[in-house]
């Protein structure tokens, strides 16, 4: 569902299918059980997600905008269309959407 | 103009987004930003009958012409308070546990409409808009 890697203070999280209403809290289960005070960079791969709708939205908010101010946050394989739902919801203000 | 129906329960609502999607596919090529837009849109209306309808089931039904998208959705429950639920603003950073799944349709959409009890919506996505936003 996850895969998350951690290389000294860098974190990989390679999401492994659609961010939706019936996935996001397994996500969020899986996210919450890992610690984010010793990474500087936190890089989030959706190369192999097709799909993510509003709970999408909401778990990446609530994960990534306290974390904001300390790490810097990319995201890399977005689709044009996930890039641009992620921009109608303004998560590119606080995340560097590649 | 093509129509495409569905029969949503609790049980199957995933694969039917899908196969009228494919269905829809079988008549006309949307482009990327088409097929999202539908999908999501479906997607949020119909999750939202599963998510908070007395009784899970709807019927869907999508017209497809060369200038627009319309998809109708009748809720079999008791519909949903809409009003308090419209918004023209993206979803909040401090507030990320409310709902922004009718924002996105509002983003997507040219018009959103409910009838009086919140069970039955329509909103049209007119085809040149998405590629517009797009660009």
């Amino acid at each position: 569902m996850i895969q998350i890697t951690t290389n000294n203070d860098v974190m990989i999280a390679v999401f492994q299918q659609d961010i939706n209403f019936e996935t996001t809290r397994i996500m969020e289960e899986i996210l919450r059980h890992h610690t984010y005070s010793n990474i500087s960079r936190l890089q989030i791969d959706l190369s192999a997600v097709r799909f993510i709708d509003s709970s999408g939205v909401r778990l990446f908010i609530s994960w990534l905008y306290p974390l904001k101010d300390r790490i810097h946050i990319e995201i890399i394989g977005a689709s044009a269309p996930i890039k641009n739902v992620l921009s109608i919801c303004q998560i590119d203000q606080f995340v560097d959407v590649k | 103009m093509i129509k495409i129906t569905g029969k949503i329960t609790e049980n199957n609502y995933s694969k039917n987004i899908a196969a009228m999607l494919e269905r829809l596919n079988q008549y006309i090529v949307l482009t990327e930003m088409e097929q999202y837009a539908l999908q999501l849109v479906l997607w949020e209306l119909i999750s939202n009958v599963i998510r908070h309808s007395t009784i899970k089931k709807a019927d869907v039904l999508i017209h497809l012409s060369t200038e627009d998208i319309t998809i109708e959705l009748i809720d079999h429950g008791n519909g949903f308070d809409w009003r308090s639920q419209i918004t023209k603003a993206p979803p909040s950073l401090l507030a990320p546990h409310e709902g922004c799944g009718l924002f996105l349709i509002q983003q997507l959409a040219t018009h959103v409409t409910f009838d009086d009890a919140g069970k039955k919506a329509r909103v049209i996505i007119q085809r040149a808009k998405i590629e517009e936003e797009f660009r």
